[in-house]
Order: structure tokens, then C-alpha cells, then sequence
């Protein structure tokens, strides 16, 4: 069955490593050193006011941004000496906010886009007409509950079926570590919790590591083992999800120059 | 919103140079008006009477059986001519255009180079007039049809070729940064991000381009390469405005039945 791709790597490193990693983009630090350690298994919400480098720290750890200083490793391998495609992918696995599918092509397709790290090329270009590894596709969408949508293009899907598309396809990209980026920012409350609640149970299910920011505290308290709270491109707190606080949340979403006398 | 400020900086003076210019162009015209000698009529003499007979005949073109069946014939043959040519221009503007959006490089420098390199061949074959084509191929091959559909496929290559690769390239980034995420390389990016994307507008195009295939290989009738424009050419000689606009008229329901064809064929493409 589906299973993260764990024989890989080294069985007793932590699934996502940052040592002393810091981001600046030109003059402007957008992550100030920090070091983080996630076990294999662990679901991490972050959380933490626009602009503290959430997003920033989800594109170094899939690889998409390289570190300005310190370094990231998934599963005990440097991320900066994989090479982009097949090898990053069967580490890491991204789900974005929206805008994410192909528009023209079928769900079944875009699900499918998940093994094309996998296919060789002319495995590829058959697909496009004769999709290969159907079963697995159908697996995945079993999983999220959209089977029904297969054949429909991915452009007439509402928001929340379109983030069931998304995490499908990362379910038959078999990454050991998930990263989500504000994967329900788009959906209304219902919508949301529904969606974070299939993203958690799948990648556990599968063994995999879920790293996602979060805007609502409420999905992170339920949803996660550990909160991560960011700031200023600094952790501001890093506590087990059910000791969080009102206190800390205050401190963290506090505007500058404005706080309120209690 | 720190992007504004620059627009609204620059927008007075974006007005004022377009004043300038719509001044200039104004009184270009107006001194264009002094050039022409009006005493001597704008028209040539019979030219009025010739403006009311070419009117007549439009509404009134020859319907009789036997020249029907020459229009018939002839537009089969300028249809035949511009599908031919456009599948020529196909054959040279989708591997051209694609090499040309630089797309599928594995470098920057590669992908500099394959812009360059195809955007030229590319500039190279449009930039050339397909009856001008059409006179060098018939000089050097021969009045044959092959003439005909290669003068018409090696502009209209070119026009594609530029076309497509600019479709390949302004297509939305986020699906194919999540396509790249999972894993695949520039090649599959483009079979399975780009070009889906990019096909419908490529589609319409296309079309777009059959509808002036027609239009163009009538023309080429002009240097005896026989369909509409052949036919046209002798009725003109023989001054048949009726007959003219026989002819006239099939061009006209092939366009409209071009448009028809590609409406139907981009309804099924719409996301």
C-alpha cells in the first residue's frame, strides 16, 4: 500500500533538521538564525502574524529557497546536496494555498502529476492520453473523497475540492515529510476544519511528517502535536499543542507599539 | 500600497506626450488635405460609375449553374491550398515555437541561446510576405502546388511559431512550481503544466490563422497558382463584377465556415 518512501534515509534522524538557518533578502533578514528539530511522525503547526517567515521557512525546508546561513536536512541528508526533482520529492512534499492544480487537465491528471518525479518520459507522455498507475490515483482520492471528480477538469472544482485534489496528489508522491502552506486559507470554517482533519489522518496514516502554517489556533490546537509559534523571523515559543496559552498567543499577534494595558 | 506610486507619478506625463503626438498626427492630415488637387475630382472619371456597378453585382453576383460549379472548384482548390500550407506552418511552428519560449532548457544560457537561435529562424520566415515566397518558389520550382502551399507555409510557420512561444510562456507560474515540487523535470512541466494550459489559446489561434490561409492562398491566385484568386483575376480583366462577387462570396462562407468550425472546436477546449 501507500507508504512514505522511509528506507532512504537513515532510520533515527529527525524527519526535518535546521541548524542555525537564517534567510535574508538583501538588506531585509527575513529569518533570523534559528534551529528547529521535527521527529518522524510529529505533526508541527506554525503559527504566528503575516510577515514573521512562515512561508520563508516552509520553501527552505522544501528546498525551493537555499538558507543564507546554517543548514537544512530532511531524514539526516542536506537538502542542499539533493538534486532537484525525483530525489527532493520523495523527501518532501508541498501542498500550497490555492491556485495550485492545472486548470485544463482532468483531476485524474493532476493527481497523477504526483508520480511524474517517478515516470520516465515516455512513461510521461503516454499518460497524458492513457494515464498509467490509475489504481494508485484512485486510491488517493478515495482517501480524500472525491472520486466522483475524476474526470471532471480541476477548474470547475470548488476551493475546498480542489485542496482534496492537492493533498491526493501528494499522497502518490509518497513524500516522507508533508508541508502545507495555509492549505485552508481560501476555505470557509466548516470547509477548513474538514480539510485540516483529512490532511492530518493521511499523512499518519501513511506515516508521514506534517509541517503546515496555520492561520486559525483553534485547527492548530486540535489537529497537532506541537505548535511552533514564529515571529520576526524568530521562534517565539515551540510547546506541545495542548499546553499553548492565551498569554503566548497575545505576546505573539501583540502589535507593535499598541499594547493593551490588561 | 507602495506599487502606486510610481503610476500616478508617471501617468500626467504618459498624457501629455500622448497629446503631443495625437497633435502632430492631426496636423499631419490636415497639411496631407493641401496636397491633393481638388479641381481635377478624386475620382478618375468612369471611377463613380464603376463604384455603382461593383455595388450592384455584390448583391447581385452570377448565380448561373456552370459558374457555380467553377466557384466550387476553384474555393476546393484554395481549401486545399490553405490547409496544406497551414499544415506546413504547424510542422515548422510548434517545434520552432516551442524551442523559441526557452522552455525546455536545462540552463539559463541554454535557454537564452534556443531563444534566440529559433526567435531568428522564426523572424527570418515572417518576415518575408508569403507572395513574395511565392514568386521566389515558383521561379525556382515551377508554377505546382507545391509552390503554392510551401509559399504559404513558411510565413504562416513563422507567425505561429512567435505566437506559441509566447502563449508557452504566459501561462500562470503556481501549477507548475507545484508540478516541479513533486518532482518533475522542465519536460514534463511542459506536458503536463504548460501545454494544457497554453492549448486553447494556441487552438483559437490557429484557427485564426486558417481563416487568413484562405484568405491568403485566394490571393496567391494572382501569380497563377489557379483557385479563387486565378478566377477572380480573369473576371476583373473581363470586367464581370458579377462574377467577381460569385467568387468573392465563397470566399466569404469558407471564413464564415472556418469560424464556425473553431467556435465549436473551443467550446469542447474551455476549462
Amino acid at each position: 500500500m501507500l507508504r512514505a518512501n522511509s528506507a532512504l534515509s537513515s532510520s533515527n534522524a529527525p524527519a526535518v533538521l535546521l541548524d542555525g538557518v537564517s534567510k535574508r533578502y538583501d538588506e531585509a533578514t527575513v529569518l533570523a538564525p534559528l534551529s528547529l528539530a521535527v521527529e518522524p511522525g510529529e505533526r508541527v503547526a506554525l503559527i504566528g502574524p503575516s510577515g514573521a517567515g512562515k512561508t520563508t521557512l516552509l520553501r527552505l525546508i522544501a528546498g525551493a529557497v537555499a538558507p543564507s546561513t546554517g543548514c537544512v536536512e530532511l531524514r539526516g541528508r542536506n537538502v542542499a546536496s539533493l538534486r532537484p526533482g525525483r530525489e527532493l520529492a520523495r523527501l518532501v512534499g508541498m501542498i500550497a494555498q490555492q491556485f495550485d492544480l492545472v486548470p485544463n487537465l482532468s483531476v485524474l491528471h493532476n493527481v497523477l502529476a504526483g508520480r511524474l518525479g517517478e515516470w520516465s518520459f515516455g512513461r510521461s507522455l503516454l499518460s497524458l492520453v492513457w494515464p498509467r498507475d490509475q489504481r494508485l490515483a484512485f486510491e488517493a482520492l478515495e482517501r480524500v473523497g472525491v472520486t466522483h471528480l475524476a474526470h471532471q477538469r480541476a477548474a470547475r472544482l470548488s476551493g475546498g475540492e480542489q485542496q482534496r485534489v492537492a493533498i491526493a496528489r501528494v499522497l502518490v508522491q509518497r513524500p516522507t515529510v508533508v508541508l502545507a502552506d495555509e492549505p485552508v486559507a481560501s476555505l470557509d470554517r466548516a470547509r477548513a476544519r474538514e480539510v485540516v482533519r483529512l490532511l492530518t489522518d493521511v499523512t499518519e496514516e501513511q506515516g508521514e511528517t506534517l509541517v503546515a502554517s496555520i492561520h486559525s489556533i483553534d485547527l492548530a490546537r486540535e489537529f497537532f502535536d506541537r505548535i511552533v509559534g514564529l515571529r520576526n523571523g524568530l521562534v517565539q515559543f515551540d510547546v506541545p499543542a495542548f499546553s499553548i496559552r492565551d498569554r503566548m498567543l497575545e505576546d505573539l499577534y501583540e502589535i507593535e507599539g499598541l499594547r493593551s494595558e490588561v | 500600497m507602495r506599487s502606486e506610486y510610481p503610476i500616478s507619478r508617471g501617468r500626467p506625463r504618459a498624457i501629455e506626450s500622448r497629446r503631443t503626438i495625437t497633435l502632430i498626427l492631426l496636423g499631419a492630415f490636415a497639411l496631407s488635405l493641401l496636397g491633393i488637387d481638388w479641381s481635377e475630382g478624386v475620382f478618375r472619371p468612369r471611377g463613380v460609375s464603376a463604384i455603382g456597378e461593383t455595388l450592384g453585382a455584390f448583391i447581385r453576383p452570377d448565380l448561373s449553374p456552370d459558374l457555380l460549379r467553377t466557384a466550387a472548384a476553384a474555393a476546393w482548390q484554395t481549401a486545399v491550398y490553405a490547409v496544406a500550407g497551414l499544415t506546413v506552418a504547424l510542422l515548422i511552428g510548434i517545434p520552432l515555437g516551442v524551442v523559441a519560449s526557452g522552455t525546455i532548457a536545462r540552463s539559463r544560457l541554454g535557454a537564452v541561446t534556443q531563444i534566440g537561435a529559433a526567435r531568428a529562424v522564426l523572424a527570418f520566415f515572417r518576415a518575408i510576405h508569403e507572395l513574395v515566397w511565392a514568386l521566389l518558389l515558383v521561379a525556382a520550382i515551377g508554377l505546382s502546388p507545391m509552390a503554392a502551399v510551401l509559399a504559404l507555409g513558411i510565413p504562416y510557420g513563422g507567425i505561429l511559431g512567435r505566437i506559441y512561444s509566447e502563449l508557452l510562456q504566459d501561462v500562470p507560474q503556481a501549477p507548475l512550481d507545484a508540478l516541479r515540487r513533486s518532482g518533475a523535470s522542465e519536460w514534463r512541466v511542459f506536458l503536463f503544466g504548460r501545454l494544457p494550459m497554453a492549448l486553447p489559446d494556441m487552438v483559437s489561434y490557429t484557427f485564426y490563422r486558417l481563416e487568413c490561409g484562405i484568405r491568403s492562398a485566394a490571393v496567391l491566385g494572382w501569380v497563377g497558382l489557379g483557385g479563387l484568386g486565378f478566377q477572380v483575376q480573369i473576371a476583373l480583366e473581363d470586367l464581370a463584377y458579377s462574377r467577381v462577387w460569385t467568387f468573392l462570396w465563397a470566399l466569404v462562407v469558407m471564413v464564415v465556415l472556418v469560424d464556425l468550425w473553431s467556435s465549436q472546436v473551443r467550446r469542447r477546449l474551455a476549462p
